[in-house]
């Protein structure tokens, strides 16, 4: 390989990372089911991403009743949490090792609850919302007065945090 | 090939030889000819400096950029400028590479930053969740290629630095399995780059920041970390061999010195033996350790020095019950000074104890 085919692959690897990063995002946001799903938030700091709206879900909590599996077969596992439509929002219908076939369901890493000992805490990676700096106190204060909801786009277990707003 | 020197030294070995010279050990002829031996190393050059800075400075402009989110442009336009500035500056680095090295170069740093920054874009786009260490863990993949293809040891110590970052970041994001390939490379590179020592240096950083995050992925207790690494450093710093000792023996021993600080604390010690005796095998430990550590002294060795200070502050931050304190200074600081003026004796009267 000469030095000039060499030194142009190696510019285009990282163009080649960069676009290999949003497709799977990208055709979540284009194809995905949107849900919209109840949260409370507040504002942090990001060093590289900037400011952004800290998100809990009321997805994020699984009753244990829901989850027909041994401790041990939870703890620090990636399973599938199917959601039902209950009213506006969606909520956790139930929970399996294995990839439903049907119906909304999302990918979440299960880990033991901080404050509740009958549910399991879920990191779906949905917990951060990026805003312009300083914006997010607004966001903040409007979920002190009653709670915003997010709106999330699902593909394949896979989703996508694409907007909140005030309930 | 010419032996190559810093200028400093250069000066010493000609100003030595100039005395040798004058007092007759050598004459005029065999001096030039010693001198002709070395070249001057060449050191920090103050427009690569400049530039580079220049680059650097320009690259966290762009990173903060990205991170103000500033909406007064679109996500998809920002992601399209990142694209232009990367290809551009990486362009105008290639063809300035023949006449204007140094500027090219700098140009090319610039574009692995814009890179790191189009990542964190990505990750505000679509909002990613949790701490994000795959970003680092991406951002030193795409140095590499550039690292490898320039022979730049600078560029491969930043993606080996990113990939120190990733490492560590995935303390609770689960095991960072990059590290079998990733540990394999800086090595790999470290062989590639001219052997660069401190290519060696972060190589060996990385290995026990890998060894760490698989000490913690099987859960193993924080008296069994610190000792294991308490050992690797003894190894380090006392294995016999030619392989660039001088780096493992630094990294050995302030990798030994740090895990012995460690486990001078008693609640450590407390999974293997009973909460009563956690003080007394602590302190054991510590006897042992600070006499370990004055044996090094005795061969020569500062950095020990440096963690009987640490180990002996500990103690002096550690309770604030003064009086046993002061007691416990003042009988060890006798005995310590006791011991020495026995050893200085030892030595004044010919013996070979120091």
């Amino acid at each position: 390989m000469t030095n000039k085919k060499s030194f142009f692959l190696a510019v285009a690897i990282p163009l080649f990372i960069l676009l290999a990063m949003t497709i799977k995002p990208q055709a979540t946001v284009l194809f995905g089911k949107e849900v919209v799903l109840e949260t409370k938030a507040y504002d942090p700091t990001d060093l590289f991403r900037g400011d952004y709206v800290a998100i809990n879900f009321a997805i994020t909590d699984v009753p244990k009743s829901k989850v027909p599996l041994s401790i041990d077969e939870v703890y620090n596992k990636n399973l599938y949490v199917s959601l039902k439509q209950e009213g506006k929002y969606y909520v956790v219908d139930q929970v399996s090792e294995t990839k439903p076939t049907q119906g909304v369901y999302l990918k979440g890493k299960f880990q033991d609850s901080f404050n509740e000992t009958n549910s399991y805490r879920v990191d779906y990676s949905l917990d951060k919302y990026f805003v312009e700096q300083g914006s997010g106190k607004d966001l903040e204060q409007e979920s002190f007065k009653g709670g915003l909801e997010g709106t999330v786009r699902v593909l394949g277990g896979y989703g996508v945090l694409t907007g909140i707003v005030q309930r | 090939m010419k032996r190559q020197i810093t200028q400093a030294n250069f000066s010493l070995v000609s100003k030595e030889l100039d005395h040798f010279e004058s007092s007759g050990l050598i004459t005029e002829e065999q001096k030039t000819g010693i001198l002709e031996i070395y070249e001057i190393k060449g050191g920090l050059n103050f427009i690569r400096v400049v530039v580079t800075i220049g680059a650097i400075l320009v690259g966290l402009g762009i990173l903060s950029f990205i991170a103000s989110n500033w909406d007064g442009i679109s996500h998809l336009i920002k992601l399209l400028i990142i694209f232009g500035v990367f290809g551009g500056v990486n362009l105008a680095g290639y063809m300035l590479s023949e006449n204007n090295p140094k500027t090219g170069r700098s140009l090319i740093y610039l574009g692995t930053l814009a890179y790191g920054a189009g990542i964190f874009l990505i990750g505000q786009m679509y909002n990613f969740g949790g701490e994000f260490p795959t970003a680092f863990l991406l951002w030193s993949l795409g140095v590499l290629p550039m690292a490898f293809q320039l022979k730049d040891k600078y560029l491969m110590l930043f993606a080996n630095f990113l990939f120190g970052v990733y490492l560590l970041g995935s303390f609770d994001q689960g095991f960072p399995y990059a590290g079998w390939a990733g540990v394999p490379i800086t090595y790999l590179a470290f062989n590639y780059f001219d052997k660069s020592r401190l290519l060696l240096f972060f190589a060996n950083l990385t290995s026990l920041s890998f060894i760490l995050q698989i000490a913690i992925r099987y859960e193993a207790e924080g008296l069994h970390v610190a000792l294991l690494f308490f050992f690797i450093g003894l190894v380090m710093y006392g294995a016999k061999h030619n392989f660039e000792p001088d780096i493992f023996r630094v990294q050995g021993n302030i990798l030994f010195g740090v895990t012995g600080v460690i486990l001078t604390f008693p609640d450590i010690w407390d999974v293997l033996v009973n909460v009563q005796s956690t003080r007394l095998v602590s302190i054991l430990f510590a006897l042992a350790f600070v006499g370990l550590l004055f044996f090094l002294i005795r061969k020569g060795n500062l950095i020990s020095l440096i963690f009987v200070c640490i180990t002996i502050f500990r103690y002096y931050t550690d309770t604030f019950a003064f009086l046993p304190k002061s007691l416990f200074f003042i009988v060890g600081g006798l005995l310590l000074l006791a011991f020495g003026f026995y050893f200085e004796r030892m030595k004044t009267k010919g013996g070979t104890l120091a």
